[in-house]
């Protein structure tokens, strides 16, 4: 019986080959990505070039075959198994019927977006002990094209050019040492010839960056720093010398206003969580910055927290639209931020045009005429006392994107509701370990929101309600009127975009904590999505995570969904 | 079998523990002398600076990585592990970063949470 069964599996796996060795190479040819087409990313609806689809980073697809009429007929048109079980925080990249996919810090595959046909796979090389300086797992959230490279943000802080069409390496640049706890885990920005890096790290207590290296060579260009140096501007606002080792990681991918010249960059956690040892503002932590794209200089900066003790550290990205409020348009800025509040600035010159809660927010409230934080007593963490407050230290928002539709002017949050109670506690840096200097314990499991809100009047439409936080899978909305999100479930879920009603959903193999993409090959769309849980709200999340989370199974799968009549 | 998962579980554990010299207030030395709630105070401290960031707050695991709760070999395990790491697992050797005391008072935080 076992050998009869061996024989089986040996004839299909030969087979197999066989088959593999027939079928034909993929006819997919890689088109250079240009500036112009990288710049026009909106009215490309076939692929997708940018991590945020466009440089507004408002993961719009206007691809609308896919709609809410159909999309209960969507079906999975193949399964791809990336051969890993770390977690999978990944938005794929598409150009021209290639899609590439980062597998954790594994792998980087190409493979045909429409068969699902390997084309190549680059194997990333990271140090053995990689594991030591990392917060949360060995992640990444994508890679960027420009021209015929692929870039790729290697954990142990480094920058690697592929080329696009065969997957070999044709340079790499160390960017920082990561044995000081420097990482990189987001998605480079490509814009101007120029690729741009932010570091991770800020529990690691570093000295966050903002870096831009020639697309061609590498070669370094310019070097930002978002704690300022003695004699800087800022450098005041962190007392008792605390800002050598002030963290302010920039650790997702930037937007770009290609008419202002500016990059918008969130701003982690100021290092250690421990306020009470760096009193002042520390600027420029837990901020947005604009940054000038030719020579990297500050424009504006506005912080959203300062003093941060809640590690609401305003990472999130800066999603870019105009919005009309009392009969103006606004250049609009709008981050969905970490402590609960929706913000909207001018991103001309970072004025402060509203706030909105979107989430339970017991920490106090936002002054409407400064947007400064305003905190209630006994709501914030001090050495030796805790303090329970809402949201967790994931935020109302973690680092899960923002979609905003221009058909709906409607952005979409995935939310968080979760409390914690935080106690800080005296630490001291040590290079390559954590510099926290605080503990904390989640209140009750957590639980999650698709949040619908109008930007027009800066109010909450609806909310589509998870029995898990919307930690980390991004939202997608499309000129079909539908958004799609994935769950920590494993389900891949699609809502009208006007009403938040369910419209489908599909259990996937996995937990899925990456983003969703659609895009058209030989004229039919797809929606693609990874799926693979892990990441950080398994790790850092506790009493916060649902009992049945805590059944889902790991393993990394591609999964590519089609309307079949 | 299980045994083995304990123990990669117990090195993970370890591993985020990170290194007693970074923490405030008293230091393991002390901490070697004391008593044993004053050890798992001290172990505590270690944890969160080490461990919190893969074995959750106050021990309690996410899912995806063991319980050190749970941990069933005893102290020289736990303190091999955390040592030398897991080969092929995201649990790292922390010999570089903790003694072999400080892994000990981790193991005693480990073992008072898991009796509350």
């Amino acid at each position: 019986m076992g050998a009869r069964k061996f024989t089986g599996l040996g004839i299909l796996a030969v087979t197999t080959a066989l088959l593999g060795v027939a079928t034909p190479a993929s006819a997919r040819e890689w088109s250079s990505v240009t500036d112009e087409r990288l710049l026009n990313a909106g009215k490309d609806a076939d692929n997708w070039l940018v991590y945020g689809r466009t440089y507004n980073s408002n993961r719009f697809s206007p691809l609308k075959q896919i709609n809410a009429g159909n999309v209960g007929k969507l079906v999975p048109k193949y399964a791809y198994s990336l051969g890993t079980l770390e977690g999978q925080q990944v938005t794929p990249t598409v150009n021209n019927g290639i899609m590439i996919v980062a597998v954790s810090q594994e792998y980087v595959d190409a493979v045909d977006a429409k068969t699902c046909e390997r084309l190549w796979r680059y194997t990333i090389k990271l140090p053995k002990d990689i594991a030591q300086y990392a917060c949360c797992g060995l992640v990444t959230k994508g890679v960027a094209v420009y021209e015929d490279k692929v870039y790729v943000a290697a954990l142990d802080a480094r920058l690697i050019a592929l080329d696009a069409r065969s997957g070999k390496q044709l340079w790499e640049k160390k960017v920082e040492d990561y044995k000081s706890g420097y990482t990189l885990t987001m998605a480079p920005l490509v814009a101007k010839g120029k690729v741009l890096l932010g570091v991770a790290g800020g529990e690691f207590g570093i000295r966050g960056f903002i870096q831009a290296f020639d697309a061609k060579s590498g070669d370094a260009l310019w070097k930002t720093y978002t704690v300022p140096g003695p004699g800087e501007p800022g450098y005041d606002t962190w007392g008792n010398d605390s800002a050598k080792y002030g963290g302010a990681a920039s650790w997702l991918t930037a937007s770009y206003d290609p008419e202002l010249n500016m990059s918008y960059w969130g701003t982690g956690n100021p290092a250690p969580w421990a306020h009470s040892m760096r009193p002042g503002d520390n600027l420029y932590s837990s901020s947005m910055l604009a940054l000038d794209m030719d020579t990297g200089k500050i424009k504006w900066h506005f912080q959203f927290v300062p003093n941060d003790g809640w590690d609401y550290d305003s990472m999130s990205e800066a999603v870019l639209m105009d919005v009309q409020r009392n009969g103006k348009t606004i250049k609009a800025l709008v981050q969905a931020n970490k402590n609960g509040h929706m913000y909207t600035l001018d991103r001309t010159n970072g004025k402060f045009i509203s706030s909105l809660p979107f989430v339970n927010v017991d920490w106090g409230t936002v002054d409407q005429a400064t947007g400064k934080m305003v905190v209630k007593p006994g709501k914030k963490p001090e050495m030796g006392k805790a303090a329970e407050f809402c949201p967790s230290y994931f935020g109302g928002k973690d680092w899960a994107h923002v979609s905003y539709s221009p058909q709906t002017k409607i952005a979409y949050i995935p939310s968080i509701e979760m409390c914690v109670s935080l106690k800080d506690e005296e630490t001291s840096y040590k290079r390559g370990s954590m510099y926290l200097g605080a503990n904390g314990e989640m209140v009750a499991p957590g639980k999650g929101h698709l949040t619908a809100v109008d930007l027009t009047t800066n109010k909450v439409l609806w909310n589509w309600n998870n029995d898990s936080p919307l930690q980390s899978s991004s939202a997608l909305s499309t000129g079909g009127d539908v958004v799609f999100v994935g769950t920590l479930e494993g389900k891949l879920v699609a809502v009208d975009g006007k009403s938040g009603k369910k419209l489908w959903d599909f259990q996937t193999n996995s937990g899925i904590v990456g983003g969703p993409i659609t895009y058209a090959v030989d004229g039919k769309q797809y929606v693609a999505v990874v799926s693979g849980y892990g990441g950080a709200f398994p790790l850092w999340a506790g009493k916060g995570v649902p009992e049945h989370i805590k059944k889902v199974n790991r393993g990394g799968t591609l999964w590519v969904f089609e309307v079949r009549e | 079998m299980l045994k083995r998962v304990f123990l990669g579980l117990a090195v993970v554990a370890a591993a985020i523990s990170g290194t007693g010299y970074a923490m405030g207030g008293k230091r393991s030395d002390d901490a070697a002398a004391a008593d044993p709630a004053q050890r798992a105070e001290a172990g505590g401290r270690l944890y969160n600076q080490s461990c919190y960031k893969c074995h959750g707050p106050r021990a309690v695991s996410g899912g995806t990585v063991p319980d050190l709760r749970m941990f069933g070999g005893g102290e020289a395990e736990f303190v091999s592990t955390a040592l030398n790491g897991r080969p092929d697992t995201i649990m790292p050797a922390w010999k570089e970063f903790l003694t072999e005391d400080e892994i000990k008072q981790i193991y005693a935080y480990v073992r008072s949470q898991a009796q509350q």
